[in-house]
């Protein structure tokens, strides 16, 4: 079975590497890597704004291209983290903690280096196990009837919607509020138009990009106007500052290795975010370091763990996405959308009939980080530069962006209009401190859980024990339920702490619980 | 340890009840439509259920508000630059309909360029011997026109 993986993968290597993919790719690595780089920028609007781009391509190029986007905006987020104490993107705002100190000594390029090492060892582990698991996952997979795939879906967007951060009801109405949107259209079976409320335009459904741009576009914006704050620091970077020392290599493989298994664990697990992936690589760090109170003023172990800990979840998130069609994060949702749209369906059978996307898109990955690699030893100095845009430059170009690539999608100007209401929508619930990412991961899925949850009752004849019935089925609703169990209890047990506290009369600051372990 | 949950957090409170109305409203419409029966359903069953699923969340998240902290910090409202970015973009959707993609592009360039640049600099930037936005609106609008006509997306 592993032979069979390898001349497989041999066989991706030939497509990844045919010139029109491996321009694509590049394409890709360089604009992710330069949006990522932007302040207020993450791998979700660079996505959503150069996804109309890809719906003419042909769909391996246009996979490889979003995914060369996803990692390399990932990696120049971290540039921002560690230059500017700029998380431009929630996982990296752990790697500010200790990336902004160890700037401050000096020794940013040095943090940069160790991130791009750990990155690039975190990615080569993730492909590795792709590529070993994938074969046993197709065997399960083949298994699955609408039962289970809507079970596994239900367990999803459940860990999606309570594992982020903040509370989780409101990760719970967010996900609601995705599935209903999801449904706004023509029902497939009867051709009902619902929740169109009367605009012919909403009748073919909610527009994906219009979504996306609205919620992580848009809707940023109308939070951040006047809130960045300008960047002043003149960071020099040269390519000698990069290199680490060897203690300093020795000091950071360790962490390097704890962080990439974590994100392996969490990346096989659907609905994760990598959020709290990096805080909980970087909790496990500093639990086990001799000297905690190093962290937080420059440790390298606290810039290697989380960054590999993001990197490798990155690559194995792409697993249950392709295989099952269960995203891991918004990122993942977007990726799969575009899947939909360029009519290839993500399941089981995926890495069998279109063999070639599959292990084109996994050789890809790893070309991919060897040009991010390549393409950031001698550009490192203009990323700096870049940093300092002025927000006033930048603003009104991703605004053009938006509102030309969302018109280009369909050249459909109502879908601007949608764009404009989402971004409403989404700063309204962003100020009521809802998370806008279980929205995505409900929109994306909303169609299929609808699908399959009817059709296993129409199979079992309206009896719903057959979601418990079947024993995959079975273990992924124990799974939901023991998420739901695992919830209430840290919610009573923190309503006792707070009790506990009031009647001492300590009066605690509000922390996230993971970032304060 | 709760006491009246109109006097507790307001957010999670306000959120609460957004999420519940918002929770019948959806339950409302889907019974307009066919509901069907579990082993038959219609259109409007999976909505009905994601309304009472919204309409319950809101409740909870209504209850379990919590008590009022003290505010932090409190932001100032941005309306001018929230007001410019909104009206940008619907400037480029009335334009694009009657004047073609390129005054479209400036206009949601320029007019989302007229914000204020930074706090207590007066509007446009124009405390720092700016132009009121002028000139990043003409360098963004004169950038982003190119790839509009060339790519031929000006139909």
């Amino acid at each position: 079975m592993i032979s069979q993986s390898l001349s497989d993968l041999w066989h991706g290597f030939g497509v990844a590497l045919l010139p029109a993919n491996l321009l694509w790719s590049f394409v890709g690595v360089l604009i992710g890597n330069l949006i990522g780089v932007l302040p207020g920028m993450g791998a979700l609007s660079a996505i959503s704004m150069l996804l109309p781009l890809t719906y003419t391509m042909a769909p391996i190029p246009a996979i490889l291209m979003l995914a060369g986007i996803f990692y390399g905006s990932q990696y120049g987020g971290a540039i921002g983290a560690i230059l500017l104490n700029l998380p431009c993107h929630p996982p990296h705002a752990v790697t500010c903690l200790d990336g902004y100190p160890l700037t401050q000594q000096g020794k940013g390029g040095t943090a940069l280096g160790i991130t791009m090492i750990s990155s690039f060892f975190a990615a080569s582990v993730g492909i590795v196990v792709m590529i070993l698991a994938s074969p046993l996952l197709v065997r399960i997979a083949f298994q699955f009837g609408p039962a289970e795939i809507f079970s596994i879906m239900l367990l999803g967007l459940l860990a999606g919607a309570t594992m982020s951060r903040g509370s989780p009801l409101k990760g719970i109405a967010m996900t609601a509020i995705g599935l209903l949107l999801g449904v706004v259209g023509t029902d497939v079976s009867t051709g009902t138009q619902r929740f169109t409320l009367g605009i012919t335009a909403l009748d073919d459904g909610v527009e994906l990009v219009a979504l996306a741009l609205g919620l992580f576009g848009v809707a940023e914006f109308l939070r951040s106007v006047n809130r960045m704050q300008a960047v002043g620091g003149s960071a020099t970077m040269r390519l000698r500052d990069m290199r680490p020392s060897l203690a300093e290599l020795r000091q950071s493989f360790w962490p390097m290795v704890r962080g990439t298994a974590i994100g392996t664990l969490f990346g096989a697990m659907p609905g994760t975010g990598p959020t709290i992936t990096t805080f909980l690589a970087y909790a496990l760090e500093r639990k086990i370091a001799r000297d905690p109170s190093r962290f937080g003023r420059g440790a390298i172990e606290g810039v290697a763990a989380p960054e590999a800990a993001s990197h490798s979840k990155t690559q194995v998130d792409f697993i249950p996405t392709m295989s099952l069609g269960i995203p891991g994060d918004a990122v993942m949702a977007l990726i799969l959308g575009a899947l939909l749209i360029q009519g290839i369906q993500p399941g089981p059978q995926l890495i069998t009939e279109h063999a070639d996307l599959f292990w084109g898109l996994i050789a890809s990955f790893w070309i991919g980080n060897v040009l991010l690699m390549v393409l950031n030893v001698p550009l490192i100095g203009l990323w700096v530069k870049l940093l300092q845009v002025p927000y006033r430059y930048l603003y009104p170009s991703a605004l053009f962006f938006i509102a030309v690539g969302v018109y280009s999608t369909n050249h459909n100007l109502a879908q601007v209009w949608e764009v404009l209401a989402f971004g409403v929508v989404g700063a309204i619930f962003a100020a009521l401190d809802f998370p806008a990412a279980p929205i995505l991961l409900g929109f994306v899925l909303g169609p299929l859980v609808e699908e399959n949850f009817r059709r296993a009752l129409l199979l079992s004849r309206g009896d719903l024990t057959v979601f418990v019935e079947r024993p995959i089925s079975a273990g992924f609703v124990a799974a939901s339920g023991l998420l739901i169990a695992a919830q209430l209890f840290f919610w009573l047990r923190a309503g006792q702490s707070r009790r506990r506290d009031r009647i001492s009369g300590v009066v605690l600051p509000a922390t996230a619980p993971i970032a304060d372990e | 340890m709760r006491r009246f949950p109109g006097l507790g957090d307001r957010k999670d409170f306000l959120g609460g009840l957004l999420i519940l109305v918002l929770g019948l409203a959806t339950g409302v419409q889907a019974s307009s439509y066919d509901i069907g029966s579990l082993r038959r359903m219609g259109p409007g069953f999976f909505p009905l259920g994601l309304g009472v699923i919204l309409g319950v969340t809101g409740v909870l998240l209504m209850l379990t508000a919590k008590s009022p902290t003290p505010p932090a910090e409190r932001l100032a409202p941005e309306w001018r630059g929230w007001l410019c970015i909104c009206a940008g973009i619907a400037a480029f959707v009335v334009l694009g309909q009657w004047g073609g993609l390129i005054p479209a592009t400036f206009a949601v360039v320029f007019i989302a360029a007229r914000r204020p640049a930074e706090h207590g600099e007066g509007f446009g930037g124009a405390g720092r011997g700016d132009d009121g936005g002028l000139r990043p609106g003409v360098l963004v609008a004169a950038a982003g026109a190119i790839p509009t006509v060339t790519l031929g997306l000006n139909r």
